[in-house]
């Protein structure tokens, strides 16, 4: 399934021109924007599991301390859980650190470092953003390559729980962004992402686990607003020892403010 | 009486000077999305009396003015950008006493990315003299495939192309006018060609 959709959507967006215009909606990026200066970003998680349905409203904020050094939080509140319980879900904080940065003509190609820890806040479900139970330790590198032309975004990492190896896993995402009109600034823009994402759990008795996703997103930027929409359903997945990580449907819709 | 006339050239020196402003144009790379702009505008809004802050993403060049107190230096400018996440490539400024200042590569224009169908627009520098300097140039430049529009301009040396980004690049119009003996931003011409042009066309080369 993968196999087949993945040339088709790659190529369609080489065909048609992809163009980086904004922030990608389910990855993140290593492009900061300024010292001293960060996001909002306020969005709603509805998920649509196999095992654990919830919404969740998550608020993000990150900060700048420097062109590359920039720090994260996000604190998730979850509510019409499958069980009706709400309060916390896992709260993550995340630091990343841009190491390489080229910078050409309506263009730049930048990477960096992330680390983020998941902490067990929310409930022991092992249901990511519900709560896993367990603290989770993620490292990764992210990658962009913008220009005016052609933009694409890739996250690459492996994300570690010690108190339960059986749900240590790899995670990859590839994204790209497609804007309706010219870019200009201020920005007055609608984008379309194309964004798909894959992890690998440890085999259980013998057979593999993963899942591969893709997400359609679109956005709607203007001056220092955006408002993200993102639909991410499977592609292909399979988790016979963790049945909770499969997913339905994951529905994002938020915003985000830059100060 | 005189105290009354000292006192009003001291309120319109004062006005003055407070109206006076340094023109800065820099030429930024890096900025691969508008949202990138967002970045190094935010980083002089607190340069005290900023005005007319203008930032094109497809070119890169970002312009605007600040009072003349300020003394904002090229340095200054080069480090706001730097600490935007971005890379200054240029920077000039025209102070207000007509002074100008400039280091890095601020001059040269780049090509706008044209959405489909779209012409790209480009202004550069061509050296030349006369009306047969503007004549050649002109249609040294058009004589290229996909350029529809070119106009020289006598006093600034500037020359404004209009071309289908699909059939050309900027260098192949550099290229072009150097070979009909005009050094431009892009393209010198050989001396060999140079020496050909007619006595008025010759233009100072140093």
């Amino acid at each position: 399934m993968l196999k087949k959709f993945t040339p088709l959507l790659l190529l369609a967006s080489w065909a048609t021109g992809v163009w980086a215009q904004g922030p990608p909606i389910t990855l993140d990026k290593p492009i900061m924007l300024g010292e001293k200066k960060g996001t909002i970003r306020p969005f709603f998680k509805i998920a649509d599991n196999a095992e654990h349905d919830f919404t969740a409203f998550v608020l993000e904020a990150d900060y700048n301390f420097t062109n590359k050094l920039a720090v994260a939080a996000e604190v998730p509140l979850v509510f019409a859980t499958h069980d009706g319980q709400k309060g916390l879900g896992d709260i993550g904080l995340t630091a990343k650190y841009q190491f390489y940065r080229k910078d050409g003509m309506g263009k730049t190609l930048r990477i960096a470092a992330k680390a983020k820890n998941m902490f067990r806040t929310g409930q022991r479900l092992e249901t990511p953003t519900l709560g896993m139970g367990h603290n989770m330790t993620y490292l990764g590198i992210l990658a962009a390559r913008e220009s005016l032309k052609l933009g694409t975004q890739l996250e690459f990492g492996y994300a570690a729980m010690p108190a339960a190896d059986h749900l240590n896993h790899w995670l990859y995402k590839l994204g790209f962004g497609l804007p309706l009109f010219k870019p200009i600034y201020p920005v007055n823009q609608v984008n379309l992402y194309f964004e798909f994402e894959g992890m690998n759990l440890p085999k259980h008795n013998g057979a593999s686990q993963y899942g591969y996703y893709y997400a359609q997103g679109l956005q709607y930027a203007r001056g220092r607003y955006t408002f993200d929409l993102s639909l991410q359903f499977p592609i292909s997945q399979q988790f016979h020892g963790t049945p909770s990580f499969e997913r339905k449907l994951w529905t994002l819709v938020g915003a985000r403010f830059i100060i | 009486m005189k105290n009354t006339f000292a006192f009003i050239a001291f309120i319109f020196v004062a006005l003055s000077a407070n109206t006076q402003t340094d023109a800065f144009t820099l030429r930024v790379e890096g900025l691969g999305c508008p949202f990138c702009a967002f970045g190094l505008e935010k980083k002089f809004q607190d340069v005290k009396g900023i005005k007319s802050l203008k930032i094109d993403v497809q070119t890169g060049k970002m312009t605007f003015n600040t009072p003349a107190a300020n003394n904002m230096t090229l340095a200054d400018a080069e480090t706001r950008v730097t600490k935007a996440g971005y890379t200054a490539k240029g920077v000039s400024v025209l102070r207000s006493d007509g002074k100008t200042e400039s280091m890095g590569d601020v001059n040269t224009t780049v090509a706008p990315v044209a959405m489909h169908g779209e012409t790209s627009k480009q202004t550069f520098k061509v050296s030349g003299n006369c009306e047969m300097c503007k004549t050649r140039i002109d249609k040294a430049a058009k004589s290229v495939e996909g350029v529809s529009k070119a106009d020289w301009d006598m006093d600034t040396k500037m020359l404004s192309v209009e071309f289908d980004p699909k059939k050309t690049k900027l260098a192949d119009i550099q290229t072009a006018i150097a070979k009909v003996g005009h050094d431009n931003d892009g393209a010198k011409a050989d001396a060999t060609v140079y020496d050909k042009l007619p006595g008025c066309c010759q233009y100072d080369r140093n």
